[in-house]
């Protein structure tokens, strides 16, 4: 199984897991369920029995043909990762279809191996992770096997065809050994270098390299419209991990509690499109920060003027994919402070407190501390007058808070009776209206919210959260709409929440003093759970299982940054700029220093490579001194030899016996000085010397039967061996 | 360790061959290699992207491994070669390599050998060692198919790995000299080139004057007890009044002289081409003789192989027509005493003694038999071509060979020489 065929299987994997893995990369359905069967179908015929192959002259026609609309993508787009990857994919399509010299076959891997390296560029997601985790080992081991296939092709190319490799015993184990080996030697070596190596250490100065993940569906919108038909997704697609704690580092999450992660934040609503959209107020104003991290983790204060004792809370986020361009940094309060690793722009609003950034896109991990209880900014209460859509919506407000003895004049009502009125409010909705993912359009020239409260009665949680809003408005109490999502599948065993993108949400604030906004949600959450149903059972189980892998790879491989790795080697960040005054001041110093500077480093530098190799020669001279007896005997990989078991077993017997053997003395001899309690013993004895001989000098290893019986006999002459010998006519093994 | 690796082992504690050097190289996939672990990793420094830092991670790993690996393998690999002494132009010869890992921990995979000094244009392939284990044996075989006579030295063995992923090529080299003497291309002759030894018409031509079993006659003496009825001479016997009995004498060899007519030569100045054909065709009528019953003797310009038979003679013929270079003087006069029967006339100038057979080396069709195998008649074919293909001109050829007929003294250089 170390021949061509084992290559030909191993290259025939490694092929379509390249294929594979770069369709689940890019999520190209089409390429997976095409590409790989049009692979496994050249290569079956090409290297299988038939061995029908196509003329070298028309597949190289098609390689140059693709390789011309290569070029034509290149100049009307410019090159990107997915043209490469999928002209990489092209080319293999047609090489699997000619007759393969070991020429052809390296090329194939070779473009596997370049296929494998454009899915990464193209995504870090775990499926692709567990695909690459099959590819690089398939990878190594079709390298390895090519080697032998093609010094096989080399003996043989042009020769009688009879010529055979020369090959040991235990190849098989030997090649599994060196495989192993290899793997974990690169292995260890790659998260070395994965720890070691500082991040952010370029800023994107070559431009971005592909796209992780870019224009991957979040499941959020800045915008709600209340007038389209369709249905919500139910995509189980997780959109991002959080991790809540306070400033002691104390978890606040999981008991069954729930986080809402606020988004977009919207006031505006044009009741003739049905749609909700943010203050045009603070649109066209964002306070921009020109935070721009250059590298390096770094931290910023959004909000000053925070009160020391304030209770405060950190939110760890991770964005698994981020569009480019601007995109929403989700928090579960108004952010007071954020830290991050990545390149990036922030925008924040004050008066809906938020913030957002403009990135390249991909993961992005931040943390961001908030402080609950603290007003977004001081200033004067927002106008308590009544903004209604409509005389039948403040009546049916008015009517609810009526009923509940509340007064529904804002001029008439305090303050304070804001949050319990509009509380009751979502309590009317939740209680009164049901809620559905489908979602029916409105008849046309109808208000939607008016349509949801009076006709349709149903509906999901932008309509929940809007008509809550616009019953609020109606009775003079401040509201809006946020959007964003509700984290509440908590991971015990990484203390983190999955959000999903069928998380997805909206719900109302309310402010019920000036500047502080209270989350209120209308939506029946019972409802809402039975139509986002959670599995249960083993197969919840399974799903948390999926979730902690896919979080731990997240934070741990995708998502380690410069802040991780300084945490884990318990070093200070590095920053670009520390390097480059690292740089500048050993110029200095050499300047400084001159010469003899020069010099005494270059020697510092000799002795510590004569140390280096002086140490590596004591410790090949230890080596040989100590020749690791063991090891040497058999060789790292290969297996023990049965045979030579069975001796080692048999003198450590007769040593017990009292009868221990000297190293010249032949082992028949050895055996006849020896005497035993029963003739048993003694015919065990000289069956196990036979066949020790019989292995030893009449090469005829013995069989599994045969081993069988030996260690049946050498169990004898154990159990024997402590026995005393009964007298001077005890049987002893006649030579 | 079986018997069959300490016999290895005693083969090659006698002559085993001695390592001259190690050696890396710079190895086009391992540049590839390492430009596109340069890219990567100023792509992982270029973004935050951990995975290609991974990859990246994983390259230089894979480098390491690779020199680590196909290092250590080779670092106790000892080569020795078995060469055969003798060859045939057109006939494979096996070589045999010893492969000896004396490494105790590393096993060695896929190791090409190579001889350092092939000939010109022969069919030489590598031999391949899929696997060695650590302390291990293994014997390597390849077919090497000569294209020239003469005598040939292997002196360096080259082994080499790309071993694990193809990306560092080290190789060791070996030296161990050994010569092999590649004797002309075996060339079946046509039927009745050569004429039986014992043919119709020579009838008492092999008659010798001592006793023995053949068919003529020697002389009579008396009968003895045991004698056989048949050899009584009857008439004799009525002559004499007592019984005698015929002797038969002892059967004499019939002689065939195979003189090689070639033109003048030197070190500096090679043999046509024709040349080559011509001393195969020497070896072959010599075969031939041989298998028919002949004495043979060979003349050739510097050479004098004296009458004999035997599988032994043959081969000393056959050697000195390996060895056989080019000389500045001609065959000088053909000895014709000896040949009592034949004379084989190999050459152009036009036969000196009755019953010699002249065969024209250039026309191979008239001497050369169907039998022949398609890689020796194409071998026979591009050694008469490969003047005209160096020289790029048919005609030359041919106003050489009427010029050399005419005036022997006058050779065309070539730049291709009749050594192997």
């Amino acid at each position: 199984m170390m021949g061509s065929r084992a290559f030909l299987i191993s290259a025939f994997i490694t092929i379509e897991l390249a294929i594979l893995a770069y369709a689940v990369a890019a999520g190209n359905v089409a390429m997976a369920l095409l590409a790989a069967p049009i692979v496994a179908l050249g290569w079956w015929l090409t290297e299988g029995p038939a061995k029908l192959r196509l003329p070298k002259v028309v597949t190289s026609l098609g390689v140059a043909g693709v390789v011309l609309w290569g070029i034509l993508r290149a100049l009307q787009g410019g090159v990107d990762v997915d043209g490469f990857c999928i002209f990489i994919v092209l080319v293999q399509l047609l090489k699997v279809f000619e007759p393969k010299k070991p020429r052809d076959h390296a090329q194939l891997l070779t473009l596997s191996a370049f296929l494998g390296v454009g899915a990464v560029l193209t995504s870090n997601m775990l499926g692709f992770a567990a695909l690459l985790l099959l590819l690089v080992p398939s990878l190594a081991i079709s390298a390895m096997l090519f080697q032998i296939h093609a010094v096989r092709e080399r003996a043989v190319e042009g020769g009688s065809g009879s010529v055979r490799l020369a090959i040991g015993r235990t190849p098989l184990a030997h090649l599994r050994g060196t495989v192993g080996a290899a793997l974990l030697l690169s292995f260890m070596i790659s998260v070395a270098l994965f720890v070691f190596m500082p991040r952010g250490l370029g800023t994107q100065v070559f431009g971005a390299w592909g796209n992780a993940l870019a224009g991957r569906v979040v499941g959020f919108s800045d915008r709600v419209e209340l007038g389209r038909g369709g249905s919500i997704s139910q995509s189980e697609a997780t959109v991002l991990d959080l991790r809540v704690r306070d400033t002691q580092g104390n978890s606040l999450s999981g008991g069954g509690r729930t986080w809402y992660l606020r988004g977009a934040v919207l006031s505006d609503y044009d009741p003739d499109r049905g749609t909700w959209t943010a203050a045009r107020e603070d649109q066209p104003r964002p306070v921009r920060l020109s935070f721009s991290l250059a590298g390096g983790l770094a931290g910023h204060a959004i909000r000053s003027s925070i009160p020391q004792d304030a209770t405060r809370i950190v939110q760890e986020i991770t964005l698994r994919g981020a569009p480019p361009g601007q995109t929403y940094l989700f928090a579960i309060y108004d952010p007071a402070f954020i830290e991050t690793a990545h390149v990036m722009t922030l925008f924040r609003s004050n008066a809906e407190g938020t913030l957002r950034a403009e990135t390249g896109g991909g993961q992005i991990s931040y943390t961001i501390t908030s402080v609950p209880d603290e007003p977004t900014r001081p200033r004067k209460p927002s106008p308590r007058e009544k903004q209604s859509l409509s005389p039948a919506i403040a009546s049916f407000a008015e009517d609810v808070l009526r009923d509940a003895d509340l007064e529904p004049d804002p001029a008439l009502r305090p303050l304070e009776d804001d949050l319990p009125a509009a509380r009751l409010l979502a309590a009317h909705l939740r209680r009164n209206l049901s809620y559905t993912l489908d979602l029916t359009a409105p008849p046309p020239g109808r208000e939607p919210i008016e349509w949801f409260l009076f006709e349709e009665r149903r509906g999901h949680c932008e309509y929940f959260a809007s008509a809550h809003v616009a019953l609020c408005r109606a009775v003079g109490i401040p509201s809006r709409v946020v959007t964003g999502f509700l984290a509440s599948e908590y991971s015990t065993s990484t203390d983190h929440y999955d959000v999903r993108e069928s998380d997805a949400h909206a719900w109302s604030e309310v402010e019920s003093s000036p500047g502080l906004w209270v989350t209120l949600d209308a939506t029946p959450e019972g409802t809402l759970r039975a139509a986002q149903p959670r599995p249960t059972g083993l197969l919840a189980r399974a799903r948390q299982l999926i979730a902690a892998i896919d979080y731990a790879w997240v934070r741990g491989v995708v998502g380690f940054d410069e802040h991780d790795r300084s945490q884990l080697l318990g070093t200070e960040p590095v920053r670009d700029a520390d390097i480059a005054a690292r740089l500048q001041g050993v110029a200095r110093r050499m300047q400084v220093g001159g010469t003899p500077l020069i010099l005494r480093a270059a020697l510092t530098g000799a002795l510590v490579g004569v140390a280096t190799i002086g140490v590596g020669l004591a410790l090949l001279a230890l080596w040989r001194i100590v020749r690791l007896p063991a090891i040497a005997r058999r060789g790292l990989f290969a297996p023990r030899d049965p045979v030579e078991r069975l001796a080692r077993d048999l003198a450590r017997v007769l040593s017990r016996r009292g009868v221990p053997r000297t190293p010249w003395e032949p082992l028949q001899h050895h055996a006849s000085r020896v005497s035993w309690p029963d003739a048993d013993a003694a015919r065990a004895h000289a069956r196990l010397v036979d066949l020790l001989y019989a292995a030893r000098f009449a090469g005829s290893p013995p069989g599994p039967a045969s081993l069988e019986e030996a260690r049946r006999d050498l169990a004898t002459l154990r159990s024997a061996a402590g026995q005393p010998t009964l007298g001077p006519d005890a049987p002893a093994l006649v030579a | 360790m079986g018997l069959r690796d300490r016999t290895i082992r005693r083969g090659l504690d006698e002559d085993g061959a001695r390592i001259v050097r190690r050696q890396y190289h710079l190895h086009f996939p391992g540049i590839v290699y390492a430009m596109t672990t340069m890219l990567i990793a100023l792509g992982a420094f270029n973004g935050p992207n951990n995975l290609l830092l991974w990859v990246f991670g994983l390259g230089v790993g894979g480098l390491v491994v690779s020199g680590i690996i196909s290092g250590s393998s080779l670092m106790g690999v000892r080569i020795d070669r078995r060469a055969p002494e003798r060859a045939s132009v057109g006939q494979a010869v096996g070589l045999r390599y010893i492969v000896r890992n004396r490494n105790r921990v590393f096993p060695a995979f896929a190791m090409a050998i190579d001889e350092e000094e092939r000939p010109d244009s022969a069919h030489t392939p590598s031999a391949g060692v899929a696997h060695v284990g650590p302390r291990e044996s293994v014997i390597a075989s390849t077919s090497w198919v000569f294209d020239r006579r003469g005598e040939f030295t292997l002196r360096r063995i080259v082994c080499w790995s790309t071993f694990p992923f193809g990306l560092a090529k080290k190789s060791v080299v070996f030296e161990h000299t050994q010569h092999v003497l590649v004797r002309p291309m075996d060339l079946p002759l046509r039927p009745g080139i050569v004429p039986p030894a014992y043919a119709r018409g020579m009838a008492g031509a092999s008659a010798t004057q001592r006793l023995g079993p053949g068919d003529e006659f020697f002389g009579v003496r008396e009968y003895v007890p045991g004698d056989a009825p048949r050899s009584i001479s009857w008439r004799r016997s009525a002559i004499t009044d007592a019984l005698v009995v015929r002797q038969p004498s002892s059967p004499s060899p019939r002689r065939m002289r195979v003189v090689l007519d070639l033109p003048l030569g030197s070190d500096d100045i090679a043999w046509p081409a024709w040349a080559e054909a011509a001393i195969a065709l020497a070896g072959a009528v010599l075969g031939e003789g041989e298998r028919l019953g002949y004495s043979t003797a060979l003349d050739a310009p510097g050479l004098h192989l004296p009458f004999a038979r035997g599988p032994a003679h043959r081969g000393a013929c056959l050697d000195a027509l390996a060895r056989l270079a080019p000389r500045s003087a001609h065959l000088g006069t053909i000895e014709t005493r000896g040949a009592s029967a034949l004379i084989v006339h190999i050459g152009r100038t036009p036969a000196q003694a009755r019953g010699a057979i002249s065969l024209d080396p250039t026309h191979p069709d008239a001497w050369l038999s169907s039998r022949t195998t398609p890689q020796i008649r194409e071998l026979l074919d591009a050694s008469l071509r490969e003047n005209v293909a160096a020289n790029g001109m048919t005609a030359r050829v041919r106003r050489f060979v009427k010029r050399d007929a005419a005036r022997p003294a006058a050779p065309v250089p070539s730049p291709t020489g009749g050594r192997a």
